[in-house]
């Protein structure tokens, strides 16, 4: 191949690296809209599975639509999208969850993301270790990603990671809220997302609906990643659609005070980047460290620091977690809501959808 | 001739006298009598002439009436025919039934309309049933103490559609405190700050029954709620099932419903309800 052949190649391939491809849903019937009928606990694609070992147990994921629960008949927030919800309602205490098995490809970018609508009719949330309705009290939802292998109701070492969670505390309702959470680490695995509630001190209703995950192969640009958190907490600062160490290296050195050129020196940005220059990298980082407190208020103690936060970022996107990424960064303070890591976890995916595991 | 046409004016004019004798006595019923500790039953039952016993002022008291008690006493053991209440409102109003049973509703009071307030019932441990409800209708029970009762505290045992409720009601000390069945149409109870102990049973509900059992007691009991047949059937809310030998026992398709609030703990065997569902 002569030299003019190569690089002739090379601008081909560049270029191709650089037209956006559409994503690639792995999900089937995500929104739920291919199923048996209103009431019913059927829908093609997906598994639903309730308590079957107490005859005594109440509850299933049933196709659900308008703004009544399926079976006790509360007010609840219409779909999101398209008609129907899979929605989880009870007459009593009881177990239920729903799933479906996707296979992850080996390489390329993949998000899960949906919307979740939680409503609790108990004093607050429980529990939360196990799916056992029988261990009062147990009063929590869930959003995992799991092994194959493990039981349908596992909360254990079949658990890969737990995309969402309720914890006592939680507001008892709302309208639907997106839930996200990186595939990459599972990457050429068939795993199970799983969506399952647990209820045995009141009803606890949760639908789910525009269940998502897309792929799109390494080094092409497609938004994988949903962009819901942005109005909150948009940490894709380069605005790649992906959270990075790029993006954590941009807020620390804002939040060191660097700021344009200084900010962006020695940064490689990556061909889907679509915010390089230094003054959209500045506004963007600066965006992330305005307000009461800033979106960059990782710790939880109502300011941004480069020492706390910034590292607390960029561990996170270097793959650390739990005590690894917290240790030596945030220590236990009262002013500190989130300094440990599953408080910091759940801030960074719940309100900035983060991802992380 | 003669003869026969005055025998026949005879008859007929004492057929008339009937009549009217017949219609001074329903006349004479009145809608409220009295009894009191120092009445009499020869007497009208009127406010200044009060009855001594609940039998003998029923008879002077029209139906759908009420037989109320004007100071403390003991005021005997009655067979009901008829809509009535009995009122014990304002004072001390007890009905020793001993070796009897303390208010029965006859089989032949279908429909009707019993109330008992503010009575206490005393068996002295040879009384049957406190209240024996045998026919159709309704009944209410409302500030009702019942003790010493060889059978039960409250028996309905209907031959027609029956509603009832029972609200602060205290019984111990009998066999079984509220045994409900009906063998024609459905027993419809409510059990409304209900409180047994110290009975063989506490709550038994039979054939073609359903009770409500709402911020009540039972305890101390062998069993405390049976549901014993498959038209049976106990919804339980808000109430406390403790320190019974056995405290729910479901049997041949009977069913125990709890609303999840309740506390079945302290028994020897607390058993199960048979669902459970949640107030909404």
């Amino acid at each position: 191949m002569s030299l003019l052949q190569r690089k002739c190649g090379i601008a081909i391939a560049s270029l191709l690296l650089s037209v956006a491809v559409p994503a690639i849903e792995l999900v089937v019937n995500g929104g739920f809209e291919v199923n048996s009928g209103v009431g019913t606990p059927t829908f093609s694609n997906w598994i639903v599975v309730r308590e079957n070992a107490n005859p005594g147990a109440a509850g299933n994921f049933f196709a659900q639509t308008g703004s009544r629960s399926p079976t006790a008949g509360l007010t609840v927030s219409g779909a999101p999208a398209g008609s129907f919800t899979a929605m989880a309602d009870q007459t009593g205490p009881g177990r239920t969850a729903i799933y479906q098995d996707i296979s992850v490809p080996a390489s390329g970018q993949m998000w899960l993301s949906m919307r979740l609508f939680v409503l609790n009719q108990s004093d607050d949330f429980a529990g939360g270790a196990t799916l056992d309705f029988n261990a009062v009290p147990n009063q929590h939802a869930r959003v995992d990603v799991m092994s194959l292998a493990a039981s349908v109701f596992d909360t254990g070492s079949g658990v890969l990671t737990n995309a969402y969670i309720t914890r006592p505390g939680d507001a008892p309702s709302g309208s639907y809220f997106p839930v996200s959470i990186n595939l990459k680490p599972f990457a050429g695995q068939t795993v199970r997302i799983r969506v399952a509630e647990v209820d045995n001190l009141h009803g606890l209703v949760v639908g789910v609906d525009q269940v998502s995950a897309t792929y799109v192969p390494d080094n092409t640009c497609a938004p994988v990643r949903p962009r819901e958190g942005g109005a909150n907490c948009n940490l894709d600062v380069d605005g790649d659609g992906l959270l990075t160490v790029t993006d954590a290296l941009i807020a620390t050195r804002y939040l060191l005070g660097f700021r344009n050129a200084a900010l962006v020196q020695g940064i490689t940005f990556d061909a889907c980047a679509t915010n390089t220059s230094a003054g959209g990298l500045n506004a963007a980082a600066a965006t992330l460290s305005i307000g009461a407190p800033p979106p960059l208020d990782i710790d939880g103690d109502g300011a941004a620091h480069a020492a706390t936060d910034g590292a607390l970022l960029s561990r996170a996107m270097l793959g650390l977690t739990g005590a690894t990424a917290t240790s030596g960064v945030v220590a236990p303070s009262p002013a500190a809501s989130r300094s440990q890591w599953p408080d910091a976890r759940r801030y960074l995916n719940n309100t900035c959808l983060a991802g992380v595991l | 001739m003669q003869i026969d046409c005055l025998k026949r004016t005879i008859g007929q004019l004492a057929a008339a006298v009937a009549c009217f004798l017949l219609a001074s006595a329903v006349q004479a019923q009145a809608t409220r009598t009295w009894v009191s500790g120092v009445g009499d039953d020869v007497n009208p039952c009127s406010r200044t002439a009060p009855c001594k016993t609940f039998a003998g002022a029923i008879s002077k008291t029209a139906a759908g009436g009420e037989i109320s008690v004007l100071d403390p006493g003991s005021f005997g053991a009655v067979t009901v025919t008829k809509s009535i209440t009995l009122s014990g409102d304002g004072t001390l109003a007890s009905i020793l039934n001993s070796g009897t049973s303390g208010v029965v509703v006859s089989a032949v009071c279908a429909p009707c309309d019993v109330r008992l307030r503010n009575l206490s019932f005393f068996g002295a441990g040879t009384g049957l049933n406190a209240v024996n409800f045998l026919g159709a209708g309704s009944l209410s029970m409302e500030n009702i103490t019942i003790e010493a009762q060889s059978s039960n505290g409250v028996n309905i045992a209907a031959n027609g559609t029956v509603n009832a409720v029972l609200r602060n009601v205290s019984i111990r000390g009998v066999s079984t405190g509220v045994q409900v069945a009906t063998s024609v149409g459905l027993a419809r109870v409510l059990l409304d700050g209900v409180h047994i102990h110290q009975t063989a049973a506490g709550v038994s509900v039979d054939a073609n029954s359903v009770v409500d059992i709402n911020r009540s007691s039972i305890n101390f009991t062998i069993t405390g709620i049976l549901s014993s047949v498959a038209s049976s059937i106990v919804r339980l809310s808000d109430s406390t099932v403790s320190m019974n030998t056995t405290g729910l026992s479901a049997t041949a398709g009977g069913q125990i419903i709890s609303y999840n609030n309740n506390r079945l703990r302290g028994n020897s065997t607390d058993g199960a309800p048979t669902s459970t569902i949640y107030q909404r």
